[in-house]
């Protein structure tokens, strides 16, 4: 571990304890809540599906593109510690990709009748699964930990272009799945339950803060594992 | 009324989203107790 490596954390550990304790407050405080909301009146019981499925969507678009973010400062910065942050993003947006995936299918079979169909955004939510799952593959397959590095950096860079195609896959191809409930274009439309808004938006910030909390942690033991690796090395070499 | 089927699609939702969670959880706190117990041993 050298110094810029420790320059790049944003706060101590113990402030990401507290974090952690927030965010995992938040999303059982959430979860709670969530299972409380009013039945709808069309889709009955199954609207306390959203706060779970839109937030755990929500974070592994987030974490594809800190991916490329991190994958980006790598290579302008060259510090490993971006790279392992990118490793950490990415093994958490497969993580809730496949959350949001089992989730949808089991929403999918009371709505639509069948747990899965070639709809446009889930076929594309599938392939964001591969995508980053062949990104994992291949920092596993690289020894070379520069040039692991700098494949990794690429190929998530690229991942993260596709992570609008999945977003927008519900405009692009019409299908079965309903369209996007939180717009980045234009405002969302909770007029009818405003509480249906506060309780998703209070999902959301619940699980991005538990992102942060994550990535800082998933990379601390990447570091451990680095250093004792560069160890066991040395020693072997010696 | 409230469906019996929909209620079991509800907490098996957020029984998937959660032990996916703890699993994970659970498999970062083995690692730092390796990398603890590597460091023992060294």
């Amino acid at each position: 571990m050298n110094q810029t490596a420790t320059a790049v954390r944003l706060f101590s550990p113990k402030i990401n304890r507290l974090l952690g304790v927030f965010a995992i407050g938040g999303v059982i405080a959430n979860a709670l809540l969530g299972l409380n909301a009013p039945p709808d009146q069309n889709q009955g019981v199954l609207v306390r599906l959203m706060f779970i499925h839109v937030a755990s969507a929500w974070l592994s678009y987030l974490a594809y593109f800190g991916t490329g973010f991190f994958g980006l400062l790598y290579l302008w910065k060259k510090n490993l510690r971006f790279d392992r942050m990118a490793m950490a993003s990415a093994e958490l947006g497969v993580l809730f990709t496949i959350s949001t995936l089992l989730g949808g299918m089991l929403w999918a079979k009371p709505t639509w009748g069948a747990y899965w169909v070639w709809d446009g955004r889930l076929t594309t939510t599938a392939l964001s699964v591969l995508i980053y799952g062949g990104y994992l593959l291949l920092r596993s397959s690289i020894d070379d930990r520069e040039k692991r590095a700098r494949a990794a950096a690429v190929v998530g860079l690229m991942g993260t272009l596709y992570v609008p195609v999945n977003y927008m896959a519900v405009e692009w191809w019409r299908g079965v799945h309903q369209t996007q409930t939180l717009k980045l274009l234009g405002s969302p439309d909770f007029a009818a339950s405003p509480i249906y808004g506060y309780l998703l938006l209070a999902a959301v910030v619940a699980f991005s803060l538990l992102y942060v909390y994550l990535l800082r942690v998933r990379t601390d033991l990447a570091e451990l594992a680095e250093a004792r690796e560069a160890r066991e090395w040395q020693e072997d070499e010696a | 009324m409230i469906s019996e089927e929909h209620v079991l699609y509800v907490a098996l939702v957020y029984g998937v989203t959660f032990v996916l969670l703890a699993g994970y959880g659970l498999w970062i706190w083995r690692g730092f107790a390796a990398e603890r117990r590597f460091k023992e041993d060294e």
